[in-house]
């Protein structure tokens, strides 16, 4: 059982097409497309907290989420099709360097050394996992 | 309402992620007679419904923590899907997987705690 579901070094399903560089580009697209899903988020979040649930902005920016979550779902059914979920979702902790990246960049918050050790440590993880 | 629970929020909010892809991964690996059904089927539309809720349980949580959090609530599913595919899936696990894992846990705590 286990063997049958072993994966290669490239991280596709054994059985499955190839994944080539198109298809990590694609999935890595996807994780750029995730990354502004989660500023919609904290906007919506923060709309909340200066203007209340019903506002304007907040409904804008839930849609917005909404919107944007939809688009990056289509993208990563098809990932999916290529990827073991392992490999797929070890890919998408790249989201944290542009997490990190839009924390200062747009919410100008204070990112700690804490923060960024952690981040290695997760990154690390991921190429952990990926060196199978 | 006690801050706390904002922090205690993101793991729950990372698990349902976690099953929600869990349940993604089961309808790809199905064959479809059409491709509509790869998108309109039991599987997906329960994943989407969780991934709705978690996206409003997110824009909770972000009303009182940091944007800069979103890595561990986006980190920890990483770790919940690797539980969850050995036990649903029955994919392997690996030492390398569960090492990546480890680290991954040990960053999730570098970058909650200091």
């Amino acid at each position: 059982m286990c063997a049958n579901k072993s994966m290669n070094f490239t991280g596709e399903d054994n059985g499955k097409p190839k994944a080539g560089p198109k298809r990590f580009l694609l999935l890595h697209f996807s994780i750029l497309l995730f990354s502004v899903t989660g500023i919609f988020s904290k906007l919506a979040a923060n709309s909340i907290n200066g203007f209340g649930l019903f506002h304007i902005n907040t409904v804008i920016f839930a849609g917005l989420m909404l919107i944007n979550c939809a688009v990056y779902a289509l993208f990563w059914q098809q990932n999916l099709k290529r990827f073991d979920v392992n490999v797929a979702y070890a890919h998408r902790s790249v989201y944290n360097i542009w997490s990190l990246l839009w924390a200062v960049l747009i919410f100008s918050e204070k990112i700690t050394i804490g923060n960024i050790i952690g981040t290695i440590f997760i990154i690390a993880g991921i190429l952990v996992m990926q060196s199978e | 309402m006690n801050d706390s629970l904002f922090y205690i929020l993101m793991p729950v909010s990372a698990f349902i992620t976690a099953a929600s892809q869990i349940l993604l991964k089961k309808s790809a690996d199905r064959q479809y007679q059409h491709v509509l059904f790869e998108y309109l089927n039991p599987y997906v539309v329960i994943s989407y419904l969780c991934y709705i809720g978690v996206l409003a349980l997110n824009v909770f949580i972000y009303t009182k923590i940091d944007y800069r959090f979103g890595v561990v609530i986006n980190s920890l599913p990483v770790v919940f899907v690797m539980i969850l595919s050995k036990v649903i899936l029955k994919e392997a696990l690996t030492r390398k997987r569960i090492a990546g894992n480890l680290l991954i846990v040990a960053g999730i705590i570098c970058f909650t705690l200091l």
